[in-house]
Order: structure tokens, then sequence, then C-alpha cells
């Protein structure tokens, strides 16, 4: 057997590998989501402007405002330790699970310009049932989940 | 009861530590009574798991709210079939199912293995009895079913009602035979390592369990997606969860598995990289059974990380370093005696295939476990979303669905211009004049033009291969040409089975591209009476109603599909408010046809009666699931024993098989030499 085809065989694994690696990393750009609490918001303000962020807390009692089309959503994220808020607004279909109180994560580009955070998907988990219960917590549970822009 | 089953559980778990060190011993003397009696572990273990699964069933079944898993999963109104399926409803439960479907699989093999593979036995034993201890460490130690509440509630808290839903009653238990049956080749592959029998004997012992896993894996988050489309109504059956992923990437590497078998079969080539393929397969199984059960990665669970998150990291690090200990350690044997010679032969284009399915399983998987590795390596959460998995999967699914047309029909060693001619002419016609036609009739987007031209292409090379298979059997018995194309799938069904696979495939492809494409939605928000259309439908809202079932209250809007003005159909998207459950669970209203479904989400109303609707209209959803079902029924098939070929005379033989250009005949001592 030639050595040749051997090394035709490398040069074509390599090109597959190279091509993969640029797939893989011109497509993460346009997708990744940073994780941030309510406070990191608020201290790093304009250096997150747009980026993807996804911010995770929960719903402040009393301060859900539904449009009257009931696709529409004003709301206030708060974090449990600090105490502090961030007003979220969000326009499309409203998962059964979000209310007061409700954990939820909110996604969206970050504009530092802009009075309140314009998540385009919203995720929601019912607030009392499995809450602070450990390994009770049904793992595979699918959230709710909804997006606006699918 | 309860005793019962925490104690059988129990003593599961001693049986599991005496049988791997009975396989292991009799494997190492060559001891026939010690290996034996690890095979009696086995069966033994097997009944201990049946008796734990029936207690946990009766405890289910009575309410005996005390057990804390009855008290989470279960509650007194509950239909007995949802208490039934409560047992896998959570983590214990489903650990649980994990343990009981190895403990049948491994009885399985033990009792088919009674006289056969002897040589393989021992240490196969003792893998599975591995796997098996281990997840009995689980459920004695950090998950166990059996644990009791101090103060017994009075009725428990009901199983999540998005779970109460046929699709879920089926989709875990499948899901999980998918993945418990990667451990038996799994098993036999180590063995053969361990024992260096490095010959095709654990390849054809296995591949049907391989085969079965992939049927209840494809099955299984098919079932999973479909379940997401009418259960949680945003429209899609599919959105790169971690979740969903946690199936997809187990079955990418066995579908490349059950591709490089073959050319090991065919070819002792490739050696190496199925065992790499199948070690990779298990532990990515075990890997989807951590991430489904852990909620490690999806980050709305993250509050409540579980206690199982070490124990899985370990359990996977071990057994991948054991396993790559013996693939290193064998590798001299694992070296292939032939090369590849070209591009463009079937043993390149299969070898292809393979890296493609493993690069889409790579990036799926470096998608997944974004959010962990930056978080480690960057100090920052950061995840990845949809459009990543799309963006890099869409070029790759392609080239895959092209080479399910090329690799059955190109030929070994080195394609001629002949014989690219003959096979691919045809074919690449029909592509063409599917082009053109979309092209004419107004669709622009090239991506979905290249899946459907490239759709167009392979199943013609399908029809022709059926079409000229079955002339070359008319050929050597003459008879008609439907009986010669019975005669020859069922003479022949690892290959004509596969094909039924590949078009089901093609179907899938089909109807995914279309409905990701040209799915059209919008919202509605309507008063009585109010008409609305959307892409050709007429809707007419006429009100919005109250029904009062004994487990829950529906709350349903009432449509009527138009007709220039007249009724002929109706649809009723409602939210259902289970009195056990703060949590309301959303009913789409779906009217399924072969070419689009209609699908109607109640998003909210208003005390005016006004309510507002999410509408979509999605094209040929249907397609995925026929073209799943096709590639399962095909997965069946090829399950069966092929029928002997009545004693037709070698030459012969070696003509037909040249003639169809196959790999029709067994071995291919006859072309290689």
């Amino acid at each position: 057997m030639k050595r040749i085809p051997h090394i035709k065989f490398l040069i074509a694994g390599g090109l597959i590998v190279g091509t993969i690696c640029f797939l893989m990393f011109s497509g993460i750009d346009n997708a990744m989501v940073y994780y941030y609490t309510v406070s990191e918001v608020q201290s790093q303000g304009k250096q997150l402007a747009g980026r993807g962020i996804r911010i995770s807390g929960h719903v402040q009692p009393g301060s859900i405002e539904k449009a009257d089309d009931g696709t529409h959503v004003d709301f206030r994220v708060y974090e449990k330790q600090t105490g502090r808020t961030v007003l979220v607004s969000y326009a499309g279909l409203i998962p059964d699970t979000f209310k007061d109180d409700a954990e939820v994560v909110v996604e969206g580009i970050f504009d530092p310009g802009d009075p309140s955070f314009n998540a385009t998907t919203l995720l929601a988990k019912c607030p009392s049932k499995y809450e602070g219960k450990g390994d009770q917590h049904p793992e595979n549970l699918p959230v709710d989940q909804v997006s606006s822009a699918q | 009861m309860i005793e019962l089953g925490r104690y059988s559980i129990f003593a599961s778990m001693l049986l599991c530590a005496y049988g791997l060190c009975a396989a292991f011993w009799g494997g190492k003397k060559g001891s026939l009574p010690l290996v034996r009696s690890a095979e009696n572990a086995v069966l033994a273990n097997f009944s201990l798991l049946t008796v734990v699964s029936i207690s946990l069933f009766y405890l289910l079944l009575e309410d005996v709210f005390v057990v804390q898993y009855v008290a989470n999963y279960s509650a007194a109104d509950m239909p007995w079939y949802y208490k039934f399926t409560a047992f896998w409803g959570g983590q214990k439960g489903s650990l649980l199912l994990w343990s009981l479907v190895l403990a049948v699989f491994s009885m399985i093999v033990v009792v088919q293995n009674k006289q056969k593979n002897r040589a393989l036995m021992p240490y196969t034993v003792f893998n599975l009895m591995i796997v098996m201890f281990f997840f009995s460490l689980l459920l004695n130690f950090a998950t166990n079913p059996f644990e009791t509440l101090d103060r017994v509630p009075v009725d428990g808290q009901g199983l999540n009602p998005l779970l109460q839903n046929v699709y879920m009653i089926i989709h875990p238990p499948i899901l999980f035979l998918g993945y418990v049956g990667l451990a038996v080749p799994f098993a036999f592959s180590m063995a053969a390592l361990m024992g260096g029998r490095i010959d095709t004997a654990w390849i054809q012992t296995t591949r049907r369990w391989a085969l079965l896993s992939w049927i209840f894996l494809t099955a299984g988050f098919t079932l999973g997606g479909r379940w997401a489309y009418e259960e949680l109504g945003w429209g899609g059956y599919w959105a790169w969860d971690p979740v969903e992923n946690a199936s997809f990437m187990p079955w990418l590497v066995v579908t490349a598995f059950l591709h490089s078998i073959m050319i090991t079969e065919k070819k002792w080539m490739l050696k190496l990289w199925n065992f790499i393929l199948i070690v990779l397969a298990f532990e990515l199984s075990i890997f989807g059974t951590f991430i489904t059960r852990s909620g490690v990665i999806s980050s709305v669970h993250s509050f409540a990380l579980s206690n199982l998150g070490p124990f899985f990291v370990v359990f996977l690090f071990l057994t991948t370093a054991f396993a790559l200990f013996w693939i290193i350690y064998r590798s001299n044997e694992l070296r292939s005696e032939l090369r590849m010679r070209s591009f463009l032969s079937r043993e390149a284009t299969f070898l292809l295939n393979n890296w493609l399915f493993v690069s889409i399983c790579f990036a799926v998987f470096w998608g997944t476990v974004f959010p962990i590795l930056s978080e480690l390596f960057m100090g920052e959460k950061i995840s990845v979303t949809a459009p990543f998995f799309n963006q890099v999967n869409w070029p790759l699914g392609l080239g895959l669905l092209i080479l399910t047309g090329v690799c059955p029909l190109i030929a070994w060693r080195k394609a001629s211009w002949r014989n690219f001619r003959r096979n691919f002419l045809n074919p690449l016609a029909v592509g063409l004049i599917v082009l053109i036609g979309l092209v004419i009739l107004g669709m622009r987007n090239w991506i979905a033009l290249a899946f459907f031209a490239s759709s167009g292409f392979v199943l013609m090379t399908l029809i022709l291969e059926f079409y000229r298979g079955a002339r070359a059997r008319q050929h050597i018995r003459p008879s008609g040409f439907l009986v010669a194309l019975k005669d020859l799938t069922l003479m022949n069904k690892r290959r004509y089975g596969g094909f039924i696979v590949h078009a089901g495939a093609v179907f899938a492809f089909i109807g995914i591209i279309a409905s990701s494409f040209f799915s059209v939605d919008e919202t509605f928000t309507v008063r009585k009476g109010e008409v609305f259309r959307i892409s050709g439908y007429e809707l007419r809202f006429n009100e919005l109603k109250q029904r009062r079932d004994p487990e829950k209250d529906v709350v349903f809007a009432d449509l009527s599909l138009l007709r220039g003005g007249e009724q002929y159909g109706a649809l009723y998207p409602q939210k259902d408010f289970h009195h056990k459950s703060e949590q309301p669970a959303t009913e789409v209203a779906i009217r399924s046809q072969p070419h689009e479904d209609l699908y109607v989400v109640l998003s909210g109303w208003e005390e005016d009666g006004a309510v507002t609707l999410h509408v979509f209209v999605n094209p040929l959803v249907q397609m995925i699931w026929i073209g799943v079902g096709i590639m399962v029924l095909g997965g069946i098939f090829v399950m069966f024993p092929d029928r002997k070929p009545a004693s037709v005379p070698v030459a012969r033989q070696r003509n037909s098989a040249v003639r169809a250009g196959s790999g029709g005949v067994k071995k291919t001592v006859l072309e290689e030499s």
C-alpha cells in the first residue's frame, strides 16, 4: 500500500475539521447569551450594550401590568438576596406559569438607553410547589417555554 | 411494602457487588463455576428488581403517601394509569426504571448466551454488573425511592399536569430502553478488549442490541418532540433544549456505529473506530440520563441542583478512563490491514458519513455544555441558543442527506466513471427537476431548495436500488416483478430495511425543512363573533366557555372554521386548571392535514370576553411523524433474521452480487482476495 493516499486522507480530514470549527465559531457569536444577575445588570450597565443577556430572578408581586391584548406585559424582576429590581418589558406569548413571585428567566438584547429591558423570551416556573425542596424538584420537567422569536 | 422495597434494593446492591467480582475472577481464572454463579447473580438480580418495582407500583396505586416519592408525584384522585406512570414522573423512579431495564436486558443477555460466546461472557457480565452496581448505589444512598416522610400528608401533590398526557406515559420508558440498550454493546465491546478477542464476534452479537437501542431512541426523542408540539404550545417540536439534546447525542453516535460496523464486517476496517463509537454512545447515554435527571444545565432548574452530580461525574470519568485504557492497550491489534484507496469509494463515503454524525454530535455537545465550560474557563455563564445549533447543523445535515443517496451506490475500493453514470445520472436528473420546479413555483430560499433537491436525488437512488435489485432477482429466478421485489427485500433485510430507514429519514428531512422555513404565525385578539384570517383559513371566534371536569376546570374558546361563510370544522383551544396544581396547562387545538397543521393556542382572555389567540400554520409537520414512523418500522424489519437463500450456487451468487453492485454477500472474500 502506498503512503500517499494516507496523506490525502489526512488533508481531507483536516479540511472537514476546519470547516466544522469554522461553522461552530461563526455560529456561536450571534447565539451567545450571557447570564447575569439583576445587580450585575445594574452595575455594568453600558458595557453590556448590544449583548444577548439572560436575567433570572423572581417576579415582584404586584408589578405585573398586562396590556389589553394579553400579549404584552411589563413587570419587575427582583433578586431575592439584594432586593434589587429591573423593569422588564415583554411582548409575546405569556407562559401559563407566569405570575407573582414566579421564578423567571428573561432573555433579550440589552439596550442601556431603554428604561426597561426588552425581553424576547420569557421562561417561568411555578413559584410555590417545588421551591426549596432540594431533590424533590421535578428535574426533567420541561419548563413552560415560550419565545416570541419563534 | 416499603420495607420489602427497601430491603430488596439493598440486597440487589450486594448481589451486584458479588456478581461483578465473581464474573471478573471467573473470567481471569477461567473458572466456569464462578462465571455460572455470576450469571445466576444476574438472574437473581432481575427478580429482586422486579420485586422492588412491583413494590413501588403497589405503593403508588394504593396511595401510600407516607412514602415521599408517592406524595410528590401521585394523588388520590388521579386516574390509575397516571398513578402507574408516576413511577417515572420523578428522578428516583426514573433511576429505578433505568435499573429495572438494565436488569431485564442483562437477564436476556445471560439467557441468550448460555451456550454461545462463552469466551466473551465473563467480562460482559462483569461490565454489565458494574453499571448495575452504580445505579443500585444511587438508589440506595443518593436517591432512594422508598424514603418516608415524618408526617403523613393527607393527599399527594399529583403528577405535574404537563406530564398527564399519553405521550408522557410512553415517552420516558421508550427513551430509557434506548439509553439502557447501549449498555449491552458497551459491555460486549469492553469484554472483547479485555479478553483480547478483537474479531467481529462482539459486533455480530451486539448489532441487534445497538439497533434495538437505535429504534427506541428514534421513537423516544420523536415522541418527546411530539409531546412538546402538542403540549407546550409554542408551535414547534424541537428547541435544542439540553434535555432534548441529551437524547439526540447518543442517537447520532449509535447511528454512526451502525454504519461503521458494516464496513468492519465487510472490509475488516475501522475496528478501532467502532470501539470509540460504542464507548462514546454509552457514555453519552449516561450523560443524557444525568442531565435529564439532575438539572445541571438548564438554568431554570438551577435553583435545585440535585445531589447526583458528583456520582455521575465520577462514574463517567471512571468508565471512560477504563475504556480508553483498554482501547490503547489493544491499539496494535486494532490497526486496519487495509487502507482506503480513493475518496470515491464506499469505504470513504461511509467514513465521511461517520465523521458527519460525530461532528453534529460534537457541535450539539459543545452547545449543550457551553454554559458549564464558559463558567469554568471564562468566569461568565454563557449559553448558546437555537440559532447556533441550526446554523452549525444545517450544512452537516445536508451533507448527511446527500450521502444517504451516495453511500449505498458507490462502488467499493474506487468508483469508476461507469459506476457513476450507471447509478447517479438518473437521480441527479430528478434532483435537478425538483430544483427547477420549485424555483419556477417561486421558492427562493436556497437552503430549502438544496434540501428538497437532495431529497429528490436520494429518493430516486432508493427507487432505482429496489428496481434494479428486483430485476436482478428476476434474472436469477424468473417470477413477477412484485414477487421478486418481496423476495429480494425479505432475503436481504439488512440492506433493504436500511433503505426503508433512509426513505423515512428523507421524509423527515422534508418535513423538518418545510416546517422550519415556511411556518406562518400571527397573534389575534378577537371579540365574540369576530372573523379572522390566516394563510387561507377563515376562523370565527364564537364564545369563551367553561367546563368543570372531576379533576380540573377547563376554559376553552369555541372557534369555527369557515369556508364561504359556512362552518366546516371546529377548534377548541383550551386552558386546564387542575385542582391540585396552581399551574394552568395549555391545550393546543390542532387541525392536522397531510400538507399542513393549523395550530391554535389560547393565550389569554379579558373580562369583556375578548380572547387572544396565537395561530400557527405549520407545513408538512405530519411528514416528520410519518418519516420517523417509517424509520422505526424499517429498523424493526432489519431486526428480523434473514431468510436463507435457497441454495443458489456460489458462482451465481457472486455474479448477482457483482451485478447489483452491493454488499449482498455475507463475506466479501469473493471480491477481496
